[in-house]
Formats: structure tokens, sequence, C-alpha cells
């Protein structure tokens, strides 16, 4: 394989950052699994069209909340949330909720054990690994609890002039019977050069609900490679909702198990943005038991020379009998230079299932256009609205009233910029 | 003189469909437009509406002393034409009271009038819906989706009766409509009339006729007019065809 000198020398200079910043056993071991892994390029099947890349001849300095200075963090649209902060990368104690929620359990790592479940290992996991003890976050919700307030984990980076790279890691238990929603949300401020090498694993207990929501904001100079884990039991509901915004390298490794009968994972991702947007949204979903179901559905609106990547993988093994699993991907391209790369990949070994799977990728019709326009609306203005609609099917399953509002100004303003460059 | 098209020619590619339409309309008039398919009936109302598929290759259409041909789509809207499609779409995620809302909005901004707040708008939508015997249910969905055909064509007159054009062209409105449906889209039409608005209606049938009274009907034929006349015209057309009016025009 060919090794490109500049990811080389990067991965060099983290390899001797983390080494001073930990000492604990699974980390050090994290650490010298790193080493013998490389960066993904483009020869790598799986990272074919989102080969890993960074800001050139730039010093990335590895973070983990070790304290600098921070502005202000804007919670006005976050009423009613319990806010998780996670500053540089880490899990910062002062800046979150101090509100106390029976049954839930928050708190830093501490005694990292290495991954809950086993499942293959990259690079970008073992070098999240080797800091997870001083960056990570544990929360555990108790069985047949109900949490009515969503937690809120908002990741924000102190200003700085120099480039940095950071490691957030995140264990999520959820008990028996219990119910609770998530919001991710990954800040980038203007200009700020930053990676952000993200890992979350989420265990959904036997006939558990949980909802995890992710906004992605990107800027130019940003990168985030955010590796999700899911386990789902018996008669557990998962449901993942990821929007992705912005101008940046965005890389989404989404895998979810389900192991329980009847149990049924429900995932969806809306991207828009316009110049040099790249989105990847790998998702793996293994069905490991009978009557199970999942549901994807992806959608992306881009222009300029955004870049969208959808790559489904479902597992269906001999044991999932009567499963269901539906998938598709549907894009809209604004501009000629934009460009989107779907690809189902189905392993179905039951003989007794239903799948199906497609893409679409088009232009917004002429003819909706025209209509509407017959009817006095501009075209900018008709094409925002025929654009809204398309994206309104992924935010109107967000269902928390604070979280969908967040979520659709945050859609709504990419949206302007969108069009006005069209 | 509300609308005069003059020579009117129109392409679609490189076969030409209008081959020199002459037609006046006068505030307060009504003109049905008839003739046999493929006669070039749709294509002059979507020229007039200024769909981009068509080429306007000579003539001139000439609306309130303005170029018509010369304005956008949005502006003839504002500018007080409206369009009721013969095969309205369905858009999914749009609601007809939300683009409605803004369409109207954009409407009086071009006129210098003032936005129309919620409350008279909703009093308004109210009233209109009564008229075309709408169920404002459907209007909260989204556009057409899932509407019946006589549903869609009353959501057509209905989006007419709030944008109150001076000049309504019905495409082929009584198309895939039963006797009710048609009598009620009708009946909209003839309550909306007023003497400073006209309406051109375009149909393949004499059926409409019964409820819309034309003052005046035209027979389209091969891209051109090649009859006018009064009611009468439409119910002799109903009798004996299109051919004889053919015939007489191959003659001249």
């Amino acid at each position: 394989m060919k090794i490109n000198p500049q990811l080389e020398d990067l991965k060099t200079s983290l390899l001797t950052q983390i080494q001073s910043l930990t000492g604990q056993k699974s980390e050090q071991e994290a650490l010298n699994e790193a080493a013998t892994l490389s960066f993904p390029n483009s020869k790598n099947e799986e990272w074919k069209y989102s080969p890993f890349s960074v800001v050139k001849d730039t010093n990335y300095l590895v973070r983990a909340g070790q304290g600098l200075a921070v502005g202000s963090i804007p919670t006005e649209d976050l009423a009613d949330c319990h806010l998780i902060v996670f500053l540089d990368g880490a899990y910062n104690q002062n800046l979150s909720s101090k509100e106390e929620i029976k049954g839930l359990k928050i708190g830093e790592i501490k005694d990292f054990k290495g991954f809950t479940k086993s499942y293959e290992h990259n690079i970008f996991d073992q070098l999240n690994s080797s800091t997870a003890n001083i960056s990570g976050l544990s929360i555990e919700v108790s069985p047949k609890t109900i949490i009515e307030k969503p937690i809120v984990i908002h990741h924000i980076n102190s200003q700085s002039d120099s480039a940095a790279w950071v490691q957030p890691r995140i264990q999520v238990k959820v008990g028996e019977k219990a119910e609770v929603s998530f919001a991710e949300i990954w800040e980038s401020e203007g200009n700020q050069t930053i990676v952000s090498n993200a890992v979350l694993e989420i265990d959904v207990a036997q006939s558990s609900f949980v909802k995890w929501f992710s906004l992605e904001k990107s800027n130019k100079d940003s990168s985030l490679v955010n590796q999700t884990r899911v386990e789902a039991g018996e008669k557990a509901v998962f449901q993942h909702i990821v929007v992705s915004l912005g101008d940046g390298y965005i890389r989404n490794n989404l895998e979810i198990k389900i192991n329980g009968t009847q149990a049924d994972a429900h995932m969806y991702g809306l991207s828009l943005g316009s110049a040099r947007l790249h989105v990847d949204h790998h998702t793996f979903v293994n069905h490991k038991a009978e009557n199970t179901t999942s549901n994807q559905l992806y959608k992306s609106i881009f222009s300029g020379k955004a870049t969208g990547v959808f790559n489904g993988k479902i597992l269906v093994d001999q044991v999932a009998q009567k499963t269901n699993a539906y998938q598709s991907s549907k894009n809209i391209l604004l501009s000629n230079d934009a460009k989107v790369y779907a690809k189902p990949q189905l392993e179905i070994f039951a003989d007794d299932v239903k799948c199906s799977h497609g893409a679409t990728i088009g232009q917004l019709d002429e003819e909706p256009i025209f209509y509407l326009r017959s009817r006095g609306l501009d075209e900018a203005t008709a094409k925002q609205m025929l654009v809204q609609a398309f994206a309104s099917e992924i935010l109107m399953k967000i269902s928390n009233n604070v979280l969908h509002s967040l979520f659709s100004k945050e859609v709504e303003a990419e949206m302007e910029r969108l069009i006005q460059i069209n | 003189m509300l609308l005069k098209i003059e020579n009117l020619h129109a392409s679609i590619g490189d076969k030409e469909i209008l081959k020199g339409i002459n037609l006046t309309v006068n505030p307060g008039e009504v003109h049905a437009i008839m003739g046999p398919n493929g006669s070039g009936k749709s294509t002059l109302a979507s020229v007039l509406a200024g769909r981009a598929d068509y080429e306007v290759t000579a003539g001139s259409v000439t609306y309130r002393d303005k170029d018509l041909l010369e304005l956008s789509p949005e502006d003839r809207a504002r500018e007080g034409v409206f369009l009721a499609f013969q095969y309205p779409i369905e858009i999914p995620g749009v609601t007809t009271i939300n683009f409605l809302k803004t369409a109207l909005n954009e409407i009086r901004k071009y006129r210098g009038e003032e936005a129309l707040d919620a409350v008279s708008f909703l009093k308004r939508m109210k009233e209109k819906s009564k008229l075309v015997e709408i169920d404002q249910a459907l209007l909260s969905r989204s556009l057409n989706e899932g509407f019946s055909g006589g549903e869609k064509k009353r959501n057509e007159i209905f989006q007419m009766a709030m944008l109150e054009p001076r000049l309504a062209i019905l495409d082929e409105t009584d198309s895939g409509l039963d006797i009710d449906a048609l009598r009620i889209v009708a009946n909209g039409v003839n309550i909306l009339k007023t003497p400073s608005n006209a309406t051109i209606v375009v149909t393949h049938y004499q059926r409409l006729l019964d409820y819309i009274i034309p003052d005046f009907v035209h027979v389209l034929w091969n891209g051109k007019i090649i009859k006018s006349g009064t009611k009468e015209l439409a119910l002799e057309l109903e009798e004996k065809g299109y051919d004889w009016v053919k015939a007489e025009a191959a003659l001249v």
C-alpha cells in the first residue's frame, strides 16, 4: 500500500503526543495497536471515495480538555435539555448541567477497559481508545427509567491559532425498558482547523427505546470521523438521525447489531452543503435474530463541489428469519460539480426475509418549480420551498420540539446559503 | 383591452405547434377555446403562463399594455395571469396553505400592497374554500398528494379564488371530472367573474360550457383559430363534431 508521507508524519506526531498524555495499560495497548495501522487512503475499499485527508503542512496538537480558555456556550436554544459539554474533545464536568436526574448516571470513564464489544478496529478507534480515560464520558440509564429531558452533548472547542486533534469517547448503557433521547451537537466555528476523531458505543438493552440525534456542523478546515457502534437487545427500538452541514470532511461509520428478536433500528440522515463538503455515511446493520427490522433513509442536497457517499451494508444471519430490512438514498444535486456515490451491499443468509434498497440522484424537478412560479413565487423561493419539503421528511422524525426547532434552524440557514450560490 | 395575441407562433423543439394565433380578450369576457386533441390548445395556455419548454418564434402577446412574453412566469402571476393546470402536480411536503400564503404576499408586494396578516389570510381562505366547496383539511396537506381528480381541480379553482386574477386560463379543467365536480368548479368560476376580469376556458368538450357560458367560442385546429363565434358555435360543434369546421377552413 502506498503510504501518504504527510499522514505518516501526522501519525508519528500523534503517537508521540499521546504517549506523553496517557499511562494506563488499556490505553497503552490501544496506542501500540495504532502504531501498527495506517490512515486509510483511496486504495482501501471502505475509504475509496473518502480518503482521509487533513489540512496540508499543518501541525496538529492533540488536545484533551487541557482547560484552554473558552467563550460562552450558547444554551438559549437548548432550554429544557440536560446539557453535557465536551471541551476540546474531553468531557467537562464544570461546564455541564449540575442537575441530578433520577436513574441517570453521568461521569468520566476513568477505568477504561477497552471496547465494550469486539469488532474490527481501525486506526481511528485505536487512537481514540488511547485517550479514553482522560477524555471519555460514561452514561448509564437505569432499567425502567424514562428520562423526559433530552440529553444534549455539546462538542465545543476553545479558540486557538494552532490546529487541534480531539478524541471524544462516549460509552452509553441504557437499561431494560428505559426510554431516553440524546442529541449530539458538533460545533465548528469560523475557520478553526480541527480533526475530531470520535467513538461512541451504545448498549440498548431489552425493550428499551433510545433516540440519538446528531447535528454535525463543519467548516472548510474541519474533519470529523464519527464512529458509532450500537447493540440492540430483544424488543429494543433504536433511532438514529444525523444531520450533516457545512464545508468540511465528515465520515460517519454507524454499525448496528440487532441481537434480540423483535428489535428495530431506524436510521436517517440529511446532508446539506455547498463548496467542498464531503459527507460519507457508511452504515452496517447486522440482523442476528428473528423478526427484526431495520429501516434506512439518507437524503442529501448538494451544490458547489459537495460530495456525498452512501455505503449501506446489511448482513442478515442465517438465524435471522423474517427480517425486514429497507434502505434508501435520495439525493438532489443543484450544481454540475456536486457528486454522490451510492452503494448498497446486501448479504443475506436467511431465506425468509424482506429486503429492499434503492438510490435516486437528480436535480430539482422543473415542473414543481414552474407550478410555484406560476402562482407568483420567484425561482429562488420556489426552489427553497421544494428543498425544504425534501428535507422535512427527515426533520419531522425529530420528535422533541426543542431539538426539532434547533436542527431545523440550522438546516434552514444552510439551505439559504445553498440556494443563493445557485 | 386586456389581452391581445397577434400572429403567435410557438414551437417545441423543431416542431411548430402554434402557427399564427390571433385573439383579443376584453375585461368581463369569457372566451372558450375548443378543438380536437393535438390542435395546440394546451400549448397556447402554457405559452401564456410562461412555460419554458416552448419557444415563441414569431408574433406578440400584449397584456395590459405590457409585452407578456418578456415577463417571467412569476411576474405574469403578479400581473394577474393565472393558469389552472390540466394536470395539477403533487408536491410532497409543501402544503397549499403554505405556498399560497407566500404567493399571495409576493403578489401583493409586487403591487405595492401590505402583506396579509395571518388572521386576514385565514379568513380569506375560509371564505374561498366554501366557495369552491373544498375541504379545508385538504389545504393543510401536501399539495395534491393523495387528492382525487376532482379535489385537484377544485384546489386549482380555490387558488384562483385566493389570488383573484385579472386573466384566468383554465386548461382542460373539465377533464376527468364527474358531473358534480364539474358543477362545483363551474360555479366557482361564475361567482368569481367580475366586469374587470376575464376568463379563457380551454376545453375539448362542450359540456363545461353548459355551466360556464362563454361570450365567444373559438375553434383551434392545427395551430390556428379557424373559426370564431358565440356560444351557439359550441353547441353546433357538440352536435356535428369538428370535421365540418376543418372542411370549411380548408376551402378558404
